[in-house]
């Protein structure tokens, strides 16, 4: 029941930060800001929209995943570690202005016709620097709770409630 | 082995918060300053001056302009200035201040054209380019971003 309340919470607050909030955002933002980011991202602001949508129910997905599964099987470890590099690759493509490979040092030219040209750069690497290190402990986290978790724990648990009954 | 997850788990959630504190603030401060030092001034924010060396007859130009800190955390503003024809800069001038939260510090950057390049380029028919750049770093420097105007001559 707990792990039930649990999953259901993480599936909602999944599908408001990566759905329900960029969309709300996005329908506040003056149209010249929208070709703006378009041309610094190099995407447009639906396509942006669509990627966070995307992410927002792959996690979704492997927290329900993580919720119907026994909490110490290889499925729910998979989906925590599918979970954290799906967030940290999130962080790679924001920090990067849509270029992952920029490890958070992007640099855009944008255009602006017989006037000349702008250049952008935003560093963040401080940033994607924290996101690797996070990834990497909740993996390890992760790791260390299937390895050395009381996998009989689960077996036990449904016998108890039972007891009372007999 | 089997108790490292707990403490781990707190670190990580520590290591979360700086995480969302750092860029957070860092960005915060960056455009707090930038609003505050670019667009802001009663007579405009930034301030230019020119003189002539009367013995080489080369041209310096002074760009001024007051960092105003209105962010969390210490900053870092860089300006650059460059004049560009053919491909060469024939002209360049760089400087920068650090401004503590709330603070205000006057910046000015100056660049010299020597009397040949104002001649063939500024006062003939190839007009330079002109590069103004402006970085804006934060949280022990390590968070920034910054804007490089290129105007064509």
């Amino acid at each position: 029941m707990r792990r039930g309340i649990k999953t259901a919470v993480s599936v909602i607050v999944d599908l408001i930060i990566f759905i329900l909030l960029p969309n709300f955002i996005a329908s506040h933002i003056p149209p010249e800001l929208t070709g703006m980011i378009a041309q610094v991202l190099g995407l447009s602001l639906q396509n942006v929209l669509l990627i966070l949508a995307a992410a927002g129910i792959v996690l979704a997905s492997l927290s329900i995943v993580k919720g119907i599964s026994s909490k110490w099987s290889t499925v729910s470890l998979a989906a925590s570690i599918i979970g954290s590099v799906v967030i940290f690759v999130l962080v790679l493509f924001f920090t990067g202005l849509g270029d992952p490979l920029a490890f958070g040092y992007a640099m855009r030219t944008v255009s602006t016709g017989e006037m000349g040209s702008t250049q952008i750069l935003l560093d963040l690497r401080l940033t994607v620097f924290l996101a690797a290190v996070l990834m990497i402990l909740s993996i390890t986290r992760a790791v260390i709770k299937f390895r050395y978790g009381p996998r009989g724990e689960e077996l036990k648990a449904p016998q108890k409630g039972l007891n009372p009954q007999l | 082995m089997r108790n490292w997850a707990k403490p781990l788990g707190i670190l990580i959630l520590i290591l979360e918060i700086t995480l969302v504190a750092a860029t957070g603030l860092s960005l915060y401060t960056n455009l707090q300053t930038l609003g505050a030092s670019l667009i802001s001034g009663d007579d405009g924010p930034i301030h230019t001056q020119e003189s002539e060396d009367p013995i080489t007859g080369a041209r310096t130009f002074t760009i001024g302009l007051n960092v105003t800190n209105k962010g969390l955390l210490e900053v870092l503003f860089k300006l650059r200035i460059k004049a560009i024809a053919e491909e060469r800069v024939i002209a360049e001038g760089e400087g920068s201040r650090r401004v503590p939260p709330g603070g205000s510090e006057p910046l000015s950057v100056s660049f010299t054209v020597s009397k040949d390049d104002w001649e063939r380029y500024v006062g003939g028919s190839l007009r330079p380019d002109a590069e103004v750049g402006f970085e804006i770093r934060s949280f022990f420097d390590l968070i920034g971003f910054g804007v490089t105007l290129r105007m064509r001559g």
